[in-house]
């Protein structure tokens, strides 16, 4: 008996038997949809991210947190401090969490106080007014440039430039507008308010800066420079003395960064690493899901062909009498199950695809699928049936065949 | 030369059903010789449908010897005896047993499938085997679609398109009126008159008087041949 005639009888058998068919494949259905979907939207994120830091190779990110007052460093200091090396811009920044305040609305949000060089330093778009001028830092103004986000949240229909937003006590008055930054699927998209880097140290009474961004002039040498940086700021801030702290066993927590107890140094080909890594982090995560909700599936199919094999004795009664041998019971049961969970895979895939389409049609998200993906997710849901079916095919194949005749 | 198709001596079965041990044949001893039609009367219960279930290789004795076309069939695997039931044995039911969910066409094809007989072949027999039983008209229509008579002409079709050397019919015309049973038989007859040996089992007097041999069997024993 030839694999395209069981095959054929088995998918009559799984039309004829539609609804019971289609909730024996839920399981798997509903596992590799969520497989497809989630794997997608994974994908489209670290692709998301992976771009952005592609198209920023030259960007060093410096972050600092000495844990001595007198190891801080000021916007002069940071300057002084860099302009021995060979780099074309440096943005100091100085991150504030405080909460904004428009009329009734109050939220936290993320303050960058920035001096001009920021909004080429991020590529910022403008979507309307202006940047943060030089003048502006040098008056301490006053004023703020939004993300679409924070317009969203404080102003909804409100037209936002020349409107005052109160941050920590003070009123900003709102100049610009820019698009929202692509984020990566760790952080949310928050509401992000930009002002002058002297009006926020005044307002909060800083004097110090926590960032420093570095656009190098060669590509070639982002490693390089990276590396003197470290150096450098290992130097000054005698990492002798962080030994101690080193011992909490803090560092090299995370690999791909440098993780010193007083600064990082970002690079683009360290947050590479370090996306890819979350990455495969998360595609286990995904995989753990993935396995216990076909195996759930597969469960359900067991159960369904166990009920359909003690349905369909008489059947396989005469089927021995005509001569059928074990393997051929055993084989076409199989089929079945696997007939059964394949189907279940395929309709997984179709939903998955259709919503992935929604996904990126209604949300932010931008989900990717590849081929493989659904090559393993459908490799996987037959491979579910098959396994799961083998002890109901096996009970249906060892029936003898008088027994099985008998059965009413 | 011609062997018998069928030997069998002093067969006997017992059935266990908890501490109850019921022999229900009691030593038969019977020979088919090929060509031979047989039918097999007696009382309900006796032990027909038993005994050629055993012929059939669908059961197994309790003790006996059993002598199948020349074969020693007491000595076989259950896949030997799948092999057996799909090269030497044409069977036919009371309850024809026709497989719901498959045309006339697919039923009579499936034991053919089993033997692994290529595709055209495959489709000749199943074709001839039809027309014999006159419903070469019918192919497409599921046994639902088909009367009761129609239902046990396909079921031999079935039985016969594999050429078996044997044909077992027990209650072929059971649950069969006058007519059907008429047509039944003659189809039976022609089936036996170009050679196959055919074993029948009835409770029907008129048709039992058609074999060339009648056994009659009580109580798990033959008390008439
Ligand atoms: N699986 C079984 N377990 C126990 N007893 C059985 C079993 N099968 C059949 N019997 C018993 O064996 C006896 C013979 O049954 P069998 O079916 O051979 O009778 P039969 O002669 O074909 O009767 P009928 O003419 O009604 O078909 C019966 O008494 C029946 O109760
Ligand atoms: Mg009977």
């Amino acid at each position: 008996m030839n694999i395209a005639t069981i095959l054929r009888l088995s998918l009559k058998e799984i039309i004829a038997n539609k609804l019971r068919s289609i909730l024996t494949m839920l399981g798997v259905i509903i596992g590799v949809f969520s497989i497809i979907v989630l794997v997608s939207i994974g994908e489209g994120a670290s692709a998301n991210i992976k771009k952005e830091i592609s198209k920023e190779t030259n960007l060093i990110k410096v972050e600092m947190f000495p844990n001595d007052e007198e190891k801080q460093m000021d916007y002069d200091r940071v300057l002084g401090f860099y302009k021995k090396l060979d780099i074309k811009n440096i943005s100091p920044i100085l991150d504030q969490q405080p909460q904004a305040k428009y009329k009734k609305i109050e939220k936290n949000i993320s303050l960058k106080g920035v001096d001009h060089t920021y909004g080429t330093m991020i590529n910022a778009k403008l979507k309307s007014g202006r940047f943060i001028a030089a003048l502006d830092v040098d008056y301490r103004k006053k004023v703020v440039v939004i993300n679409e986000k924070a317009v969203k949240t404080f102003f909804k229909d409100e037209y936002p430039i020349g409107k005052d937003i109160k941050i920590n006590g003070d009123d900003y008055s709102v100049v610009g507008i820019i698009a929202n930054r692509e984020v990566s699927m760790y952080e949310r998209l928050s509401e992000e308010l930009i002002a002058p880097i002297t009006t926020v140290q005044r307002n909060f009474g800083v004097k110090s800066i926590n960032k420093v961004h570095i656009k190098v002039n060669d590509k070639e040498k982002v490693i390089l420079i990276s590396q003197k940086i470290e150096e450098a700021l290992k130097k000054f801030y005698n990492t002798k003395k962080n030994k101690v702290s080193n011992e909490d066993g803090v560092d090299d927590e995370y690999e791909g960064y440098q993780f010193n107890d007083q600064f990082y140094v970002y690079t683009p080909e360290k947050e590479m690493k370090q996306v890819q890594k979350m990455t495969r982090t998360f595609s286990l995560m995904l995989g753990g899901i993935a396995g216990i909700s076909l195996l759930v599936g597969g469960i359900g199919i067991m159960n369904i062909m166990f009920v359909s094999v003690t349905e369909r004795t008489r059947e396989i009664g005469i089927r021995k009498a005509l001569g059928a041998q074990r393997k051929n019971i055993l084989i076409q049961f199989l089929i079945e199950s696997g007939v059964v969970s394949g189907m279940g895979g395929i309709l997984g895939i179709g939903l998955g695809i259709l919503s992935n389409f929604l996904i990126g049609k209604f949300s932010p998200l931008k989900p990717v699928l590849n081929i493989k993906v659904m090559l393993i997710a459908f490799t996987f849901s037959v491979a579910v049936g098959i396994i799961f079916g083998i002890y109901p095919a096996n009970k249906a194949a060892k029936l003898k065949p008088i027994d099985a005749l008998r059965y009413e | 030369m011609n062997k018998p198709i069928i030997e069998m001596r002093d067969i006997r079965k017992t059935y266990e059903t908890g501490a109850l041990k019921v022999e229900v044949l009691k030593g038969i001893s019977l020979t088919v010789e090929n060509g031979e039609f047989i039918s097999i009367i007696g009382a309900s219960g006796s032990g027909k449908s038993t005994l050629m279930n055993i012929m059939g290789c669908l059961d197994t004795c309790t003790s006996g010897e059993y002598i199948l076309d020349s074969k020693d069939i007491n000595s076989y695997s259950e896949k030997e005896l799948a092999t057996i039931r799909s090269e030497k044995i044409g069977f036919i039911f009371q309850k024809f047993n026709l497989l719901s969910k498959m045309s006339a066409y697919e039923n009579v094809e499936l034991p053919l499938l089993y033997k692994g007989i290529e595709k055209k072949e495959r489709k000749r027999r199943v074709l001839e085997s039809l027309e014999i039983v006159g419903l070469d008209d019918r192919q497409d229509h599921r046994p639902t679609e088909l009367s009761g008579g129609q239902q046990q002409r396909v079921a031999i079709a079935r039985a016969i398109a594999g050429k078996p050397p044997l044909i077992l019919a027990d209650e072929p015309t059971g649950n069969l009126d006058s007519k059907s049973t008429e047509d039944i038989m003659n189809i039976l007859l022609d089936l036996n008159k170009s050679g196959t040996p055919l074993v029948l089992i009835t409770h029907d007097n008129d048709i039992a008087k058609l074999a060339s041999r009648i056994i009659r069997i009580s109580d798990g024993q033959i008390i008439k041949d």
